[in-house]
C-alpha cells in the first residue's frame, strides 16, 4: 500500500469537525444528585469510529471525578450516532461529519470537539491507479464507484450465498446421517 | 450413523453430541473462523467465503435434522435388507434416502432458512457492496446486513430501504418455513 499523492491536498482540504451531538433531554437516568453528595447515574454515547478512541479517553478521565456515573461508550459510525441520537436512544451521539439542514431541523444540536483529516491512500495494484494519478481528487470531483441502487442487489446475494451453502453443506455432509 | 454405524451405539452419540454442541454455537463464531481462514489465506471479503462460513454454520443444522428423519425410519427395514441380501450402501441410498426424502428436503429447507437470515457470519467474510455478484470473488450484499447497515442511516430514504429489506426477508423466510412444514405434512 502507498500514500497517494493526494495526501497532501486533501488533509487539508477534507478537513473534518467532528461534532458531539447532545440530545435534547438527558435520558431518565441522567446525572442526579445523590441524597448524601455525590451525582449518579448513566448515560450513554454511540457515533463515530473516529471519535470513539478520543471519547473512551476522555470517559476514562470523566470516571476519576465522577466515579458514581455510568458512561457506556459504543461506536458504530457517524450515521448510527445520528441516528440514535435523534431517535433519543442515548444522550450524546459523535459525528464526524457536516450537519445537514435536515438533521438540524430535527433538533440536532453540536459543538465541535476536534480536528480530523482524511487521508486517502492508494493501494499500488489498484486498477484505476493512472486515472486517479492523472486525474487527482477532490471533494467536487470525486470517484465514485457502484451505483447506490435498491436492494436488488441484497435480495440477489442473499439467494446466491444460501443456495451456495446449503449446496456446499449437502455436498459434504449430507451422506453422513446415512452412514 | 444410522446404517453403517448403528451398532456403534456411543460413537453415534458422540457424534451427534458433536453436532449438538456446534448447532448452539453462536453464528459470529463462525463468523469470526472464517474471517481468521481468510485472513490465514489471503483472502478478501468474497461471496465464497462467506458461502464457505455460512456451510460451516448450517452444517450441524442439517446433518441433525436429517439424522433426526432417518431415526424414524424402522428397524425392521434395515434387518429386512440386510437379510435378503442388500449391501449397507445400498440400504443407505436406495431405501433409507428413499423412505426419508421428504425429511431430507425438509432439512435442506430448514438450513436454506437459517443460511438466508444469518448477519453475524457473513459480517465479516462477505463484504458488502451495491453491485449484484458476478463471480464467486465478488463481495456481495445480503439481506440481513442490508437491514443493518441501512438502519443506522439518518436519511429516512435509506432507512426505507431497510425496512424493504427486511420486509422481503421475512417473505423469504416464512415461504421456506410453509414450504417445509408443507412437506413435513406430507410424510407425516
Amino acid at each position: 500500500m502507498e500514500t497517494s499523492i493526494f495526501k497532501r491536498i486533501l488533509a487539508g482540504a477534507f478537513l473534518l469537525l467532528p461534532g458531539v451531538f447532545f440530545s435534547i433531554q438527558f435520558s431518565c437516568q441522567g446525572p442526579q444528585k445523590k441524597s448524601g453528595d455525590r451525582p449518579h447515574g448513566t448515560f450513554s454515547i454511540s457515533g463515530a469510529f473516529a471519535l470513539y478512541p478520543l471519547t473512551v479517553k476522555w470517559v476514562e478521565e470523566f470516571r476519576k471525578d465522577y466515579p458514581d456515573i455510568q458512561v457506556d461508550v459504543s461506536a458504530g459510525g457517524a450515521g448510527k450516532g445520528m441516528a440514535d441520537v435523534l431517535a433519543n436512544m442515548v444522550d450524546l451521539g459523535m459525528f464526524s461529519r457536516e450537519v445537514t439542514p435536515a438533521e438540524l431541523e430535527k433538533g440536532a444540536w453540536y459543538i465541535a470537539v476536534a480536528k480530523d483529516a482524511v487521508v486517502p491512500t492508494l493501494n499500488s495494484a489498484n486498477p484505476f491507479k493512472e486515472q486517479l494519478l492523472s486525474k487527482g481528487l477532490s471533494r467536487e470531483r470525486g470517484f465514485y464507484f457502484g451505483e447506490e441502487g435498491g436492494i436488488l442487489n441484497a435480495i440477489i446475494g442473499s439467494i446466491y450465498l444460501s443456495l451456495g451453502a446449503t449446496f456446499l453443506a449437502f455436498i459434504i455432509v449430507g451422506p453422513l446421517p446415512c452412514t | 450413523m444410522n446404517v453403517y454405524l448403528v451398532k456403534h451405539h456411543s460413537l453415534v452419540n458422540a457424534i451427534r453430541f458433536v453436532f449438538d454442541v456446534l448447532w448452539g454455537v453462536p453464528s459470529i463464531v463462525y463468523g469470526a473462523f472464517g474471517f481468521i481462514l481468510m485472513v490465514f489465506l489471503g483472502v478478501r471479503a468474497s461471496l465464497l467465503a462467506g458461502i464457505i462460513t455460512v456451510s460451516l454454520f448450517i452444517v450441524p443444522i442439517m446433518v441433525r435434522a436429517i439424522d433426526e428423519s432417518l431415526k424414524s425410519v424402522p428397524r425392521g427395514l434395515l434387518e429386512s435388507a440386510l437379510s435378503l441380501g442388500s449391501t449397507r450402501s445400498e440400504i443407505s441410498y436406495r431405501i433409507f434416502s428413499r423412505e426419508a426424502f421428504q425429511g431430507i428436503i425438509t432439512a435442506i429447507l430448514l438450513s436454506f432458512g437459517r443460511a438466508i437470515g444469518d448477519a453475524a457470519s457473513v459480517l465479516f467474510t462477505t463484504g458488502y457492496t451495491d453491485r449484484i455478484p458476478t463471480s464467486l470473488m465478488e463481495p456481495s450484499a445480503t439481506l440481513p446486513l442490508s437491514i443493518f447497515f441501512q438502519l443506522s442511516s439518518p436519511i429516512e430514504a435509506v432507512q426505507d430501504r431497510a425496512y424493504a429489506s427486511a420486509t422481503v426477508l421475512i417473505s423469504m423466510v416464512l415461504v421456506i418455513s410453509l414450504l417445509s412444514r408443507f412437506i413435513g405434512n406430507r410424510r407425516n
